[in-house]
């Protein structure tokens, strides 16, 4: 599943580690986020979609084979 | 890295303990009277303590000096991606652990220590009636 994670964060001028922060996660999951190493359960990405004011589906791209 | 739900103090005071054990252990293995099986054991266990101590001491220490690296170690105790790190790590010991056993027990059985190898093959058994078990349970539970 791929994200917008990143480009959302840097158009908000975050670094990785006030994201982290924000979500009370590492700054290593946030790395996996973005690289689309893992994928997050509904409710971080519940969270992260409400961080950036967005829906889960404009944060995340569900592709149909997945 | 064997106990992620403590906090740095308590993981620091298991690696010296650790360590501490495994120091104990050495002058059993070198100079108490006991065969060579007990020395051999004691060899094994101390030398393994004293490893697991020292590595544990270095990787705590290197963590504690950087205030955002403790930050970080604190606040993955419990979020989901270490959760799910633990799982994945979970199940593939318990995989490679049933395969290892299975090849033990074969092996024993092709060397003639029927025993051993009977045991084997029993705590194989064991443990996959233990996970379909535990399949049916959570599979009804969730």
């Amino acid at each position: 599943m791929k994200n917008r994670i990143e480009e959302e964060r840097r158009t908000r001028g975050m670094t990785q580690q006030a994201l982290a922060e924000r979500l009370g996660v590492s700054r290593q999951t946030i790395i996996s986020l973005e690289s689309g190493k893992y994928n997050p359960s509904i409710l971080l990405a519940h969270k992260i979609a409400e961080t950036f004011d967005s829906r889960i589906e404009e944060i995340f791209i569900f592709e149909e084979e997945e | 890295m064997f106990c992620k739900g403590f906090s740095i103090r308590q993981q620091r005071l298991i690696g010296l303990g650790a360590l501490l054990a495994g120091i104990l252990c050495l002058p059993v293995a070198l100079f108490a009277p006991v065969d060579d099986r007990t020395r051999g054991f004691f060899t094994g266990m101390g030398s393994a303590l004293i490893l697991l101590g020292l590595v544990q001491s270095i990787r705590l220490f290197r963590i504690s000096r950087d205030p955002q690296k403790v930050r970080d170690f604190e606040v993955s105790k419990n979020e989901e991606r270490t959760r799910f790190i633990m799982d994945q790590a979970i199940r593939m010991t318990f995989f490679v652990s049933i395969v290892a056993e299975y090849l033990a027990g074969l092996a024993a059985l092709l060397l003639g220590q029927h025993t051993l190898g009977m045991g084997m093959c029993l705590l194989v058994i064991g443990q996959t009636a233990v996970f379909f078990s535990l399949r049916r349970y959570y599979g009804g539970k969730y």
